[in-house]
């Protein structure tokens, strides 16, 4: 549209604000219940908090089976997921359960699933990841022994790392292209965790870790298939990565001219990124022009 | 003058330059030691800098000259900002005039991560000249409603690509924003609504 330098036609304008206040009404209706629980927490009795709650959970799942309009049926399935969670807390504040809290956001990402999967719905997928990505910075295991004592990062790396695996195998065997933005947030929070290790302690553990990771994503995402955004990801991370290790090896070193580090580290970060963003640059006109063949 | 690429390669290409001009400052630090305690001799090291990088982007004519000049640029408008800090003036002051520095060189400068990058630094800037004043919430709501309209009649304008980095530009810092000030309960109400309208952007321009 913008080659062409035209405006969206009237229909297009008038679908996307139904869109828009669609979503919009989703959104308030789910923070208007929870204010109004929490509000009136004294006033109201806790059968009547949960008959509210799982009333119109079952009408939020009613009007998603019964209305004919695709947006209506996926805004109202995802509210009903937003209300489960709600549900769940409720259980947990009126009962007093003493369960972890990351416990509340596991097994909400867990019951939610289906209904994520019927709806088709990036807005479902983001919530999904946001509640998992919950779970794993809240958990803090205590029995299990592989996971004991680890760092935020090296946790989040780890089972970021092993959902990108199912989701790569899943999205193969399942349709669920259309959900493209969590497979990105999964290789971003991937990405992140590991680079940032390499700030921590245990150095020598992490650059291999981290070198297995690049080749890893370039053996999927270059040579398997190709994805430029894995690829953007990668780059990013060797730019920054090399970096972090050459500043601790010269600092470690302790080399007299300071200015010399500088200039080199500067020099190399100008160079890999001049080079890196070439190589992407030129990746995705190579795609951009076997999809004009295609 | 540079192609527009995919949203992802600018950024890589944004943050990569960013790194290289710490790089850049860090080596000015050393170098020119005395310097750095002046600030007019700061200030005009910072203008050589950034008008050498401008020289580099109307020749670049490759990705390496276009890192070096993006590292220089953003060097050059780190220095000038510290230098005029330094001066003896009011800091609300230091802050409008910082805010029209950076909307000249986001005008002048024919590169899209840098116009985006000078259009949150200089509306953060002019935010904080504002903070004070009584308006700022309605002068920030009505810029957020403007940046909108304009944002979907963009391809009406001649210079589509300039329009289109300074206003996401506009639209992510006002976001950053109210992030920013929310504990301070001004112009959060409007946090909501941007959110909507910038996902909704997104979602429309399939860039999410």
């Amino acid at each position: 549209m913008s080659l062409q330098h035209t405006s969206p036609p009237l229909s297009a304008w008038r679908e996307f604000f139904e869109k828009m206040l669609l979503i919009l009404t989703g959104l308030s209706f789910i923070a208007s219940v929870s204010f109004f629980i929490a509000y009136n927490w004294n006033e109201l009795g806790r059968f009547f908090k949960f008959i509210l709650v799982e009333g119109l959970m079952l009408i939020s799942i009613g009007v998603s089976v019964y209305t004919k309009n695709i947006w209506v049926s996926r805004i109202s399935l995802f509210v009903a997921s937003f209300l489960v969670g709600i549900f769940m807390a409720l259980f947990g504040q009126v009962y007093q359960t003493q369960a972890d809290s990351w416990e509340l956001f596991f097994y909400w990402a867990l019951l939610i699933l289906p209904w994520v999967f019927v709806s088709r719905f990036i807005a479902s997928w983001l919530l999904w990841v946001g509640l998992i990505e919950t779970a794993i910075i809240l958990y803090e295991p205590h029995s299990f022994m592989f996971f004991r004592g680890l760092n935020l990062f090296w946790k989040l790396f780890l089972f970021n790392t092993l959902f990108l695996l199912v989701w790569e195998y899943i999205s193969k065997k399942l349709d669920i292209k259309y959900a493209f933005v969590v497979h990105k947030l999964l290789l971003s929070f991937s990405s992140f965790s590991i680079t940032v290790l390499l700030l921590s302690h245990e150095v020598f553990i992490y650059t291999f870790v981290w070198v297995i990771w690049l080749i890893f994503i370039y053996y999927i995402y270059r040579l398997l298939s190709m994805d430029i955004y894995a690829l953007s990801v990668m780059s990013l991370s060797i730019v920054v990565g090399i970096d972090i290790l050459f500043f601790r090896i010269f600092n470690a070193t302790s080399f007299d001219n300071f200015i010399f580090i500088v200039l080199m580290l500067g020099m190399l970060t100008l160079f890999l990124g001049g080079y890196l963003s070439k190589w992407l640059k030129r990746l995705a006109k190579e795609e951009d022009s076997y999809a004009t063949k295609e | 003058m540079q192609q527009k690429s995919r949203w992802y390669i600018r950024v890589f290409v944004g943050i990569s330059g960013w790194i290289s001009s710490l790089f850049v400052l860090f080596l000015f630090a050393m170098i020119f030691k005395g310097a750095f305690f002046n600030s007019s001799v700061m200030f005009m090291l910072g203008i050589l800098l950034v008008f050498g990088a401008y020289l580099m982007f109307l020749s670049a004519d490759g990705d390496f000259i276009e890192q070096v000049s993006l590292a220089n640029a953003f060097a050059g408008e780190a220095l000038m900002s510290v230098a005029i800090f330094n001066m003896p003036i009011k800091e609300n002051v230091s802050f409008l005039i910082i805010s029209i520095i950076f909307a000249i060189l986001m005008l002048v400068i024919p590169y899209y991560i840098h116009r985006f990058l000078s259009a949150i630094a200089m509306s953060i800037s002019f935010f904080l000249f504002l903070k004070d004043s009584a308006y700022t919430e309605v002068i920030f709501g009505l810029f957020g409603i403007l940046v909108f309209v304009l944002l979907l009649f963009r391809d009406r304008f001649k210079n589509t690509n300039m329009l289109e980095a300074i206003l996401y530009g506009l639209l992510s810092s006002f976001i950053f924003i109210n992030y920013a000030d929310y504990k301070q309960e001004i112009i959060q109400n409007h946090m909501l609504i941007e959110f909507a309208l910038g996902g909704v952007v997104c979602y429309l321009e399939d860039t999410c």
